[in-house]
């Protein structure tokens, strides 16, 4: 009788140490997608409505402020359109993504015509700033696990905030990045800092987001950085009106919207 | 001028007083300064702008636009005295003061545009065959983005996102605006034909040099006039109007595809007196004035804007790596006289951010009637087959600049023309360019399509948004 007593504390404490053993085992064999893939759920919304403060500053410190809209339905159609200033004001761009392929037009008001960009385009800059017109796209919405096969690396500390360390590998040929690498805090799946390597296998930018708030929520990073190490300019982005899953008719995403000023 | 000045001023002042918001109005502004050298001249001029753009949002899907601009040129010398080409054919404030002004209405599947407006058609860099709706100011200091709006009604009906149907109605046509000196070029060249053609006859029948000269003079005084081509108005006449229809397809395979056609009428002047005519009327004329020394009958020949019409194809899309389009513009007028516009180009930008377009544009006139009378003036190169190359570069630096270039080609060995220029961006809404074009041509007063698009420089030019 005795025996039975002592055994079932021991059966119970069994369990729970291979419980949490067991629960240790698979947290640190979480992989780099099944991780990539949390990320895209935390982040996911059926839309978006943006709107940002843009600043890019240059080598010299140099600094010009624009304001942007970006409008993301689904992760297939997004709009991004300059407010201000004068001289980029109307400039839009239109993403729309079909069995895989994505396509893109840009608006330019100065020559009053919407013409399709072509693939290669999407890796440059966008409209002068240290993101890539794939980065903007990222910006509206993420699509991590769509573009990149990643893989768990390790654990980071980023700013005191315990990360999974990812190294990704972009699936598609329009991105001209060889390699990124992702860290994605461990409490929420958010992701704090990415880094992306040139084709030469060289640091060619780092993008920090910087104080999630929960708006709808959602967490939102206040501040977006993309800083262009290899050039030592930047662009931030702030935040300034940000709206989830609200009613954004399918004809805003159209290359007629895209002439409305 | 010191009132002209004043005004400019005074009226930029106001602009800036206002708040960008009045009544319900959205109002953006474009001041900019530009200070030309014209190297072969040796003379200094200066060019102002204020371009104001009013939007007003009525609600129910109405929108008003209104682009009024005033221009100054402060300097009064003469331009471009030795070509002459970009010398205005009319007095330095004369310019259209609204360069558009119109209403827009958004319905369910389609958007109609109504008032004086530019239609933007073609996917090609810079240069657009088949965008022929709106004439061009030859006169502007870059006539490639100097369309002159229209009277018009366009209407976009949108099948679905890949499908569109556009209809533009021309209320009253317009012509391209050419620099005076270029028009009596070419009246001169139609006169000159003309006293050949007396001198000739009148020469065959007394072999004497100096009578045929007196009597051919005496003609060409009393009974032969130019008449110089006036725009029609279309809907006041029992012609047809003009207009225009653009079919689009977006992402056919990965391509924007558009097939336009235009029904209308020339916006450059040509001959339309009927030669032969013109050549029977003489023979009585001569007939009468060697016989009575006097004639009563005249003669003319008439310039004016041909009625035409034009299918144009135009196509953008990625063929691997680079950016591909093409336009081409099959132009025929009603004395069947032909001509073809081509441009097929690339662009493909570089890890570096290199933006760069190569473009080569052909142009063919087939059977036009004026190839004749400047192949007796001396002037082959007006009208004759063109081939062009262009090259475009940019890239930034220092992240808010940027190095521009573009050089244009004559591939016919007629020169080319190299416009290196740098943008230096001061702040968020001020920026300053720096640029040169340099020219090589043979005969700089020929109205070729390099001399068109403007004379030796070197420029620089203060911009500033608010």
């Amino acid at each position: 009788m005795k025996k039975t007593t002592t055994i079932i504390p021991i059966l119970v404490v069994s369990t729970l140490l291979l419980t949490v053993v067991f629960s240790a085992g698979v947290m640190a064999k979480m992989t780099g997608e099944e991780v990539l893939d949390k990320v895209d759920q935390k982040m996911d919304s059926d839309s978006r409505d943006f709107i940002l403060d843009m600043t890019i500053v240059n080598q010299n410190g140099q600094e010009r402020d624009r304001k942007i809209t970006i409008k993301t339905k689904g992760d297939n159609k997004g709009i991004v359109k300059f407010l201000e200033p004068g001289d980029v004001k109307d400039t839009a761009l239109l993403t729309r993504e079909k069995n895989g392929e994505e396509n893109m037009w840009l608006y330019l008001p100065s020559i009053g015509n919407v013409n399709k960009i072509a693939s290669h385009s999407k890796s440059g800059n966008f409209m002068g700033t240290d993101f890539s017109y794939n980065d903007i796209d990222m910006v509206g919405g993420s699509n991590y696990k769509k573009d990149y096969d990643s893989k768990l690396i390790g654990e980071e500390k980023v700013n005191g905030d315990l990360c999974y360390k990812l190294s990704a590998v972009p699936t598609k040929d329009s991105i001209n990045y060889s390699e990124m690498e992702m860290w994605v805090r461990k409490d929420d799946f958010m992701p704090l800092k990415l880094k992306f390597y040139d084709k030469d296998d060289k640091l060619h930018k780092i993008m920090i987001n910087k104080n999630y708030r929960n708006i709808d929520s959602h967490l939102t990073p206040e501040t977006i950085t993309m800083e262009n190490v290899q050039k030592g300019s930047k662009t931030i982005l702030k935040l300034k009106e940000v709206k989830y899953n609200v009613e954004l008719p399918d004809r805003i995403f159209t290359t007629r919207y895209l002439t409305r000023n | 001028m010191i009132k002209k000045i004043t005004v400019v001023f005074m009226v930029l002042f106001l602009v800036i007083a206002l708040p960008t918001s009045v009544k319900g109005y959205q109002l953006d502004s474009k001041f900019s300064q530009k200070i030309n050298y014209l190297n072969n001249e040796e003379i200094y001029e200066g060019l102002t702008e204020l371009n104001m753009e009013f939007t007003k949002d009525f609600g129910m899907n109405k929108k008003l636009y209104l682009n009024p601009v005033f221009k100054l040129k402060l300097s009064e010398n003469a331009r471009f005295e030795e070509t002459g080409l970009n010398e205005k054919p009319f007095e330095d404030n004369d310019y259209d003061f609204l360069r558009e002004g119109y209403m827009d209405i958004y319905l369910k599947n389609a958007d109609i545009r109504v008032g004086k407006q530019n239609v933007d058609w073609g996917s090609a860099y810079e240069l657009n065959p088949t965008d022929v709706i709106n004439p061009i100011d030859f006169t502007a200091e870059e006539p490639t983005s100097a369309e002159l709006g229209v009277p018009a009604v366009k209407t976009d009906y949108y099948f679905n996102f890949n499908t569109s149907l556009s209809g533009v109605l021309v209320t009253k046509h317009r012509a391209s605006l050419i620099p005076k000196t270029v028009e009596n070029m070419i009246n001169d060249t139609a006169e000159n034909m003309i006293y050949k053609e007396i001198y000739s006859q009148i020469y065959e029948q007394n072999k004497n040099k100096s009578s045929a000269q007196t009597t051919t003079n005496s003609i060409m005084k009393n009974n032969f006039t130019i008449n110089e081509a006036e725009e029609r108005k279309i809907l006041d006449s029992s012609d047809s109007p003009e207009f225009a229809l653009q079919l689009t397809r977006r992402n056919f395979n990965g391509y924007d595809l558009s097939l336009n056609y235009f029904k209308g009428y020339e916006d450059l002047p040509l001959i339309v007196s009927d030669y032969e005519d013109v050549k029977a009327e003489l023979g009585q004329i001569i007939k009468e004035t060697t016989s009575t020394n006097i004639s009563s009958e005249t003669t003319s020949i008439d310039f004016g804007y041909k009625k035409t019409q034009a299918l144009g194809f135009s196509g953008r899309g990625s063929l691997g790596s680079m950016g591909v389009w093409t336009e081409i513009n099959y132009n025929i007028n009603e004395d069947e006289e032909k001509k073809l516009d081509a441009i097929i180009g690339g662009d493909y930008t570089f890890g570096n951010n290199l933006y760069t377009v190569a473009q080569l544009f052909y142009r063919n006139y087939n059977d036009y009637e004026i190839n004749d009378i400047l192949k007796n003036a001396g002037k082959e190169t007006l009208l004759k087959d063109q081939t062009y190359l262009l090259l475009h570069g940019d890239i930034p630096f220092r992240s808010i600049h940027k190095f521009n270039t573009d050089l244009i080609v004559d591939l016919g060995g007629n020169g080319y023309m190299l416009n290196p220029e740098v943008e230096l961006s001061l702040g968020t809404d001020y920026s300053l360019d720096l640029g040169a074009v340099i020219m090589d041509q043979d005969d700089t007063k020929d109205f070729s399509t390099l001399n068109m698009l403007g004379n030796e420089k070197t420029y620089v030019e203060f911009t500033w948004n608010f």
